[in-house]
């Protein structure tokens, strides 16, 4: 049987027996997407990084109450502790710290032009989705980056499945009329 | 801004949020194992419940006895007599002046003694 085969609920049972080999795989799986997702709630690499520590953490302390008869799934709950740390991070967080560090964009055939210009757009884009309410924030960052469905989307912020594509509708629309409004602002500026 | 632009925009954004995972940070959650306790989950086990409760019982019931045995040591009406005495405590001194420990009902004997004394002269 191969690993794959094995679902992340199975390696939470076999973690909450103490098997680390399944803890391993579960890290494998899980940390980079979740890395990126908190990375794009606080728009900041190392207080992504101590959240990623803090839900493994709770992963393996956690794991031996995983109850398969609940038949929750694992990313759901996952999602859930992520989303919830970052807010965490986010409320404790000091004013002065609140900086974008941004990764260096790969791109070796780009040019710096482009390079910059990506870079301008990806900031716009953060600072559009952190004045959207919330949990239109949330649906966008969920269905569109983490590659949810939005029946999984809506279960992971326990909403309905019509609350969940009004959010994904309103938060575009929102999202679009920032963006605008920046862009205005920026041309009028340079005019 | 039409879809197709709010998509470059989110593809640009996607693309300069989404880091890989540092070796030091993959170091740091591979080691949680060897450094994190497991809770412990509820168990049914009699061994467990055996070996939970031994300890603590042994525990209580010493300082129980412990307790009775400390609580019975004196008697507290010797204990009252003793207080008693040191109520009444006088001191006379050399020059015949009079120090009194500073207990009000003590003071207040001396008192009627020395008037009556006073009254004989």
């Amino acid at each position: 049987m191969g690993t794959d085969a094995i679902t992340d609920e199975d390696l939470m049972l076999r973690i909450g027996e103490g098997d680390q080999t399944a803890y391993g795989m579960l890290v494998d799986r899980h940390l980079s997407l979740n890395l990126g997702y908190a990375t794009k709630l606080l728009g900041n690499v190392a207080e992504a990084e101590e959240v990623m520590q803090e839900a493994f953490i709770r992963v393996w302390k956690h794991a031996s109450r995983w109850d398969p008869a609940r038949k929750t799934k694992f990313t759901t709950w996952f999602y859930r502790v992520v989303t919830n740390l970052c807010y965490d991070v986010g409320r404790k967080r000091k004013p002065q710290a609140n900086v974008e560090i941004l990764e260096t964009i790969e791109s070796d055939e780009a040019s710096a032009d482009n390079v910059i210009a990506v870079d301008q757009r990806s900031r716009q884009v953060k600072k559009a989705l952190d004045e959207l309410p919330q949990r239109q924030c949330k649906a966008i960052l969920l269905c569109y980056f983490q590659g949810l469905s939005n029946r999984e989307a809506a279960e992971v912020m326990e909403v309905s499945l019509n609350a969940l594509e009004s959010y994904l509708v309103r938060g575009r629309r929102n999202l679009a009329d920032i963006l605008r409004e920046d862009k205005d602002n920026l041309l009028k500026e340079i005019g | 801004m039409n879809e197709e632009k709010l998509n470059e925009y989110l593809n640009d954004f996607g693309k300069a949020h989404s880091p890989e995972p540092s070796r030091a940070l993959i170091d740091s959650i591979m080691r949680v194992p060897h450094e994190i306790e497991k809770e412990t989950s509820f168990s049914w086990n009699m061994k467990d419940w055996f070996l939970f409760l031994v300890p603590r019982l042994s525990g209580l019931t010493a300082a129980c006895i412990m307790g009775i045995y400390l609580g019975g040591a004196g008697s507290s009406a010797l204990a009252e007599d003793e207080i008693a005495v040191i109520e009444q405590e006088v001191i006379f001194m050399a020059d015949a002046g009079i120090v009194l420990d500073e207990n009000v009902e003590t003071l207040l004997d001396v008192e009627e003694f020395i008037f009556v004394e006073e009254q004989a002269q």
